[in-house]
């Protein structure tokens, strides 16, 4: 009886697109089961090696335990039925509803700004406000396109996505993050003009030299921000081991 | 042949395990041992196997999984939920009706 390789028998389930929370489920009550088949096989007499056996044997065998789960399409994810809803399409709005939501996000203050003495700090140093605005805003822009790109990766690649999905979300990602500007204008509670929010996208290159050096700058951190992700991240799930190796 | 006893026993798994955790929630060593003492030893399953029916059942709402610890250890539990209860009365009457049909005809037969 040949021992079930759990790498293995993980790596086989992804590939067919059980969700990954799944399959970690499936080792976990597999393992539990086994153990619980030795214990009974060890009480009967048995020795460790033979006790061992018989567990693996009463289990079942590899290719009968992933075929089990495999020919049951209602345990497919989302992200292998519909791979460019899940892995292209979806990054791209979540990014644009990030974005909008963190602008909102960074104007919160403004709403509670009495209550926070951010009045008495504006009257004193509106330069100060101006310039903590303006990083928050600087921030926003550069830290929301990796960080959607690495988590829309982690899952793509977590899950066992065939590559040309979400790579192809994540190149798309880094353009449209690339182009993403945030207009916040503070409220000034001076003159009571009401804060705005906007977010907007521009390519840059048909604008200004200047414009297009920063977009392709943007770009490039982007990319190599998500890249890097990429690489470690593939690396490490290549890498990794379970528990108890084999059943 | 083959296919016709297939078609039999395609609903079979879900039905005993419905049954099974009607009574009591189980986790899926208990249920497999339930099985087989119920079934006087005629059904024995590769236990393995018996996962991707309880997922497969959790996943259309007839489950629910919880974590509990037994013996030291943490186990996930099945018990049967609303939808699960209507479904196995539903699994029931069709096995019922299927074997009163099979019993009448091997009754004729045997007349």
């Amino acid at each position: 009886m040949a021992k079930i390789n759990l790498v293995a028998y993980k790596n086989r389930l992804l590939d067919a697109g059980v969700p990954y929370a799944l399959v970690q489920r499936n080792l976990r009550e597999l393992q539990d089961h086994h153990h619980d088949l030795q214990q009974l096989a060890l009480s009967k007499g048995f020795s460790n090696a033979e006790a061992l056996a018989v567990a693996s044997q009463q289990l079942g065998d590899y290719e009968q335990l992933a075929a089990a789960i495999i020919e049951r399409p209602e345990l497919r994810s989302k992200l292998h039925r519909f791979p460019i809803g899940t892995t292209v399409v979806l990054p791209l709005l979540a990014h644009f509803f990030a974005c909008v939501l963190l602008a909102l996000a960074l104007l919160l203050p403004a709403i509670t700004i009495e209550s926070m003495g951010i009045v008495d700090l504006m009257r004193s140093h509106p330069q100060w406000v101006t310039n903590l605005l303006e990083l928050l805003k600087i921030l926003l822009m550069y830290i929301i396109t990796p960080i959607v790109g690495c988590v829309f990766a982690f899952i793509g690649i977590r899950n066992h996505v065939p590559r040309r999905f979400w790579i192809t979300g994540l190149v798309l990602l880094c353009l449209l993050g690339s182009s993403l500007n945030v207009h916040l204008e503070w409220p000034d509670p001076e003159t009571a003009k009401q804060g705005t929010v906007g977010v907007s996208y521009s390519v840059g290159y048909l604008q200004s030299y200047g414009k297009a050096l920063t977009y392709t700058l943007r770009l490039a951190t982007n990319v190599l921000l998500c890249g890097c992700f990429v690489l470690y991240y593939r690396r490490k799930e290549q890498t990794a081991g379970i528990p108890g190796q084999s059943l | 042949m083959a296919k016709t006893n297939a078609a039999f026993m395609s609903g079979v798994p879900e039905l005993l395990i419905l049954r099974l955790l009607s009574r009591e929630e189980m986790y899926g060593y208990q249920l497999v041992r339930a099985i087989r003492i119920v079934s006087g030893e005629a059904l024995d399953l590769a236990e393995g196997v018996v996962y991707p029916v309880l997922h497969s059942l959790e996943q259309r709402g007839l489950l629910k999984a919880k974590e509990k610890v037994f013996d030291g250890r943490n186990r996930i539990y099945y018990a049967v939920t609303a939808k699960g209860r209507k479904r196995l009365q539903e699994l029931t009457n069709d096995w019922q009706r299927i074997q009163q049909g099979i019993s009448n005809v091997l009754g004729e037969h045997h007349g």
